[in-house]
This record gives C-alpha cells, structure tokens and sequence, in this order.
C-alpha cells in the first residue's frame, strides 16, 4: 500500500479523529469522535473517502499549517478563515489536489470553533476498541504537535487531466456566528423547573471559558428548581442541558461523561448537534423550543445534502480517474 | 410522546416499564418494581437483550443504578420500533443470568487517603472506625461501570441513612480514590472533579486504557473493602485490577 507522511508544521489545538467509539456504553466509555459529525462526515465525502474515516479536527481560533510531500486529494470543512497553498487562496467545502511540497495554511476564524481536514486515503491516528476517536479521559488518541508526522496509507493520487488543482464541486455553505440559536426539546426534569420554557427564546446567554469537548457551559440567569432531591446518576444523551450544582447550565457534547446525576430541564435537539459543538467561548445562545418532527426533518435535510454531495462527488473522481480503483475499493 | 409505560405481552409477571423521551435520541427507561435491586436487575437485563438484539440506528445502551438510557439516530430507527423491540425485550429479560463474583479491594482509610471520612464520621454520630466497619462489613454490588472513563459505581446500604454530597464539588480528586454518596460508592479511574465524599484511596487501577478489555468488573459482581496499611499501599504494585481476578 502506498503511504505518505504530512508534516504537521503548526498544530493549533488539532486531533486525528472519527466519528466515534460506539458500543462500549457498559465498559464506561464515552462515544467522543468529530464534534460537528456533518462537516466531518462532508469532509471525507469529498475526497471519496467512507464518512467514518479519520479527519483532523482543528481549532478554528488558532492557525493550522501543513505540507504535503507528495500530491494529495484533500478538504477541508466546518469553521476555518481564509485557507491558502504556498500563498494561493483556495476556498473550503471542496476537493483540492495539492502538488509536491505544497504547503497548506488555515487561518483563524471569525466564528465557529471547529474545522475538519479530510485526505484520500486513512490518516493514521491512534487506534483503541475499533475507532480512533480521540478521548482525553482515557489519554487515547492522537493530538497533534508542531512538526509531527502524520502517515496517511492509500493516499495515491494524479493529478486531474484538467490540470487544475480543484472540482467544481461545493459541499453546502455553513454560517457561523457568534450567535446561535438552538432548538430544543423537554428534558426528563422539565417539570421541576416551573416556567422554564416561557419567554426562553428570547433569553440570551454567554457562553463561559470553562467549555471544552465534553459541553459548552451557558451563563445567565440560574433556572430555579422546585425539588433539592438527587439524582441517581443515569445515561445522559449528547445535547443534554444539565444544571450542576454550581449553577448555570451545561449543553452537553460527544465528549461528555457518559453518566450524571444532575437533573436536565432540557436537551438540545439532534437537528442542531452540529452547530452545538461550533459555538466558541464568549458567544451568545438563544435556545429555541422544537418538536421532535422539526429536528428530524433538519436532520433529514442535511443527510439529503450528504447523499447528494457523494454522488457528484463519485461521478467528479470516476470522469477524472484521479485514483484508480484499486486505491477506492480499499478505503 | 410523552412518558409511555409498556408490559411483558406475555403478561406472566407484572412486568412494566416507564419510558420518556430525553430528547429526540434518547429514551429513558425506568423498570417500576416495588424494590430497587429488581428495578436494577431489569435495567439490565433489558440492556443485554437490545445489545443482542443489534437494532440497526441504537448508538448507545447506557444500563445505571436503576434506569436505562437508550440512544439512538431517529434518521435510521423510529420510536416507534424503538418501543416495539423494548416491549420484545420485557418478555426475553430477566431471564439473563448475571455471573456474581466477589472481588476484594484493598484501600487505606482517612488522614490524605480519605479527607472526608471525618465529615461521614460527623454526618453519621459514630467515630471513624465505625464508618470503616461499616464499610468494609458490607457486600457492595457493582451496579454499572460509568463516569468518568470507567468508574465502578457500586450500591449497598453500608450507614442506614444516605450520605449528602458536598455543598463544594472538588475540582480535581486523584485516581483511586474511594468515594460513597447517597447508598451509592465510586472508585475514581482518572483525576476528575466531583462532589462525592472520600474516604479512602485503594493501590489498585480499575480501567485499562492500555489493553482490552477497558474494565475487568462487571455488574453484578460484589465488592468488599479491605482495609490496609500505609505502608502496604506502598508496596502493593499499582495494577490493573483485572490482572488479579
């Protein structure tokens, strides 16, 4: 198999990740992967990689720099600023072709917390129970460091016989700001906090410093509780707004603990996952009551983008043989 | 939906669930037996029949004290089916057997190893020694493996009477460390905040994040308490706790 080792030349705070380590719920261990699963899952879309393939996940606040030796098919999605190849502005969301010794810039972002980078190919990452999903807990996974080496296996690519190193093809535009609304739904301890849903959507709140991959913490004004009784700890879903002792709330991502006993007046709906983990410390929310009907059908519509997005995709990559098939079929 | 509640269809024993939605990908589970060492037992043996079962779209089973999380992606299972194989599972479970074991731990009680036995001591009115008797006198049942990375969350009415959390979590309580709260105990696997009392730090490792599998106990297994020295901590090798079983 061929391979090719990218040199990480500035790190940022960046992972090698994927979609998660599912199916380990009774050992204790929590499901972690991309944050924003659907610009991960677009990013390995467009260089005709299987959706669950390992992506670097970046920090859109810090620069990101990395060269490739060889030529290599790559994305880059979510939040990113202005990107460029040995100085040449190239634009996200769609398939670039490097060239030998290209060096690839990301600057920081103006909104947004999290960009991916997909290659052709499987980037290497650190592999435990099945997936490479980066999990700080257990210190599993690979974070990345300034001048490290990175393999990426079946990464061969020609350069396309139109010569330029891009496609015409776009993954869907994401706009990202410093503020976001969320919808959501009941929690199982809505009702021990009368009124919490009234007037909420026009509350806003900041997001504090203290937010990180396992949940974003959301300041304001504190929801009362009508009951001081505990909670038995118990499984917690991703998007779960926990109210912790020490007040305030806590919207809960893939990275979260896997069980708390802190009681949930709500849950983010899985229609706005992706832009949950995009909020950075210091934005403002708004959080929007939903129905269960209204996420399913955002969901639907961005799987429908995803669906659309592979076959322009496999039709662009099959027109171009940019890899052979032989390359395809073994990622 | 609402909260539903679904029964065994066979109708041989009364046995019926609670569930809500917690969100849109998620159901919690409740099991409403009179005891909750059977509202334990079912959670649980629900949890094994769906993972035998392998529903398609199910992204996490999570089985706890006395309740089941149940994740799942409604793009690629409905709630509807969701139900419909949780009412199969009520007819299949509680006929899973769940293998017991009894599994010693060895910890060092009070001073730095345990700075809230005092406080125990303090909430109880008995003196320290009698919370360690109590402690180590009683047969804890391991009720699931969870937070953070692992940790053994055990159950067994050590005091009579529950133990309040701190009015001020901890930030940070070192690995090892022995917690009890409510009827409930924990061992940490990593350094984590929390705001359970300490009152002991046991030598041993509970997870292997270096190995398979990541934990070696498993619900059901009894947990006692061993008292030791100081200086036996210092001389009982920092393994992983599945390398002694």
């Amino acid at each position: 198999m061929t391979s090719v080792e990218i040199n990480i030349r500035e790190a940022g705070v960046s992972v090698v990740t994927d979609l998660g380590r599912y199916g380990f719920t009774d050992q204790g261990l929590q499901v972690n992967g991309a944050a924003d699963q659907f610009s991960a899952m677009a990013a390995n879309i467009l260089v005709g990689n299987g959706e669950g393939s390992p992506v670097i996940e970046l920090t859109s606040i810090l620069p990101f720099e990395m060269c490739t030796p060889e030529p290599v098919l790559f994305s880059i999605t979510g939040s990113t600023g202005d990107i460029t190849i040995d100085g040449i502005n190239f634009t996200s969301r769609t398939p670039i072709v490097t060239w030998p010794d290209a060096c690839i810039r990301i600057e920081p972002a103006q909104a947004g917390l999290r960009g991916y980078i997909a290659i052709h190919g499987r980037i290497e990452g650190d592999e435990y129970m099945g997936s490479c999903a980066y999990d700080s807990l257990i210190n599993r996974g690979c974070k990345l460091a300034d001048d490290q080496r990175l393999r990426v296996d079946g990464h061969c690519v020609q350069a396309p016989p139109h010569m330029t190193p891009c496609f015409p093809i776009r993954a869907p535009r994401e706009l990202y700001s410093r503020h976001t609304p969320l919808g959501i739904m009941p929690g199982p301890e809505l009702h021990e906090y009368p009124g919490f849903f009234d007037n909420i959507s026009s509350q806003m709140r900041t997001v504090g410093a203290q937010s990180d991959h396992a949940g974003i913490r959301l300041e304001g004004t504190d929801a009362p509780r009508s009951r001081t009784s505990e909670i038995l700890s118990r499984g917690v879903p991703v998007g779960a707004i926990e109210v912790p002792p020490a007040g305030g709330m806590i919207a809960l991502l893939r990275g979260r603990p896997l069980t708390a006993g802190y009681p949930v007046p709500a849950v983010v709906a899985r229609g706005w996952h992706s832009q949950l983990a995009q909020i950075r410390p210091g934005d403002t929310v708004s959080l929007i009551p939903t129905t269960p009907a209204q996420s399913i059908s955002v969901a639907q519509r961005r799987r429908g983008e995803l669906d659309i997005l592979r076959k322009k995709c496999s039709t662009a990559f099959a027109a171009s043989r940019l890899f052979s098939p032989r390359t395809t079929s073994m990622i | 939906m609402k909260e539903i509640v679904l029964s065994d269809p066979s109708g041989s024993a009364a046995r019926t669930v609670h569930v809500r939605p917690f969100g849109d990908s998620a159901l919690l589970v409740h099991p409403s037996d009179d005891d909750k060492e059977s509202r334990w037992r079912m959670a649980h043996a629900l949890a094994a029949s769906l993972r035998k079962a392998n529903l398609v779209g199910v992204e996490g089973i999570t089985p706890t004290f006395e309740s089941l999380t149940i994740e799942y992606d409604p793009l690629r299972l409905d709630v509807f089916s969701l139900c419909e194989s949780l009412t199969e599972a009520l007819s299949t479970a509680g006929n899973i057997a769940i293998e017991e074991r009894l599994v010693e731990i060895p910890l060092v009680y009070g001073g730095d190893f345990g700075p809230d036995l005092t406080s125990v001591a303090g909430h109880l009115g008995i003196s320290e020694n009698d919370v360690i008797e109590k402690h180590c006198a009683t047969m804890w049942r391991l009720a699931f493996n969870g937070a953070p990375a692992g940790a053994p969350m055990h159950e067994g009415d050590a005091f009579g009477t529950p133990i309040p959390r701190m009015s001020h979590p901890r930030v940070k309580i070192p690995a090892g460390s022995v917690a009890v709260s409510g009827h409930q105990g924990t061992i940490y696997t990593i350094p984590a905040p929390g705001g359970w009392r300490l009152i002991g730090t046991t030598p041993l490792r509970m997870n292997n994040p270096s190995g398979q599998p990541f934990v070696a106990l498993t619900p059901g297994d009894t947990l006692r308490f061993v008292p030791i020295s100081v200086d036996e901590f210092h001389r009982t090798e920092p393994v992983f706790i599945g390398e002694l079983l």
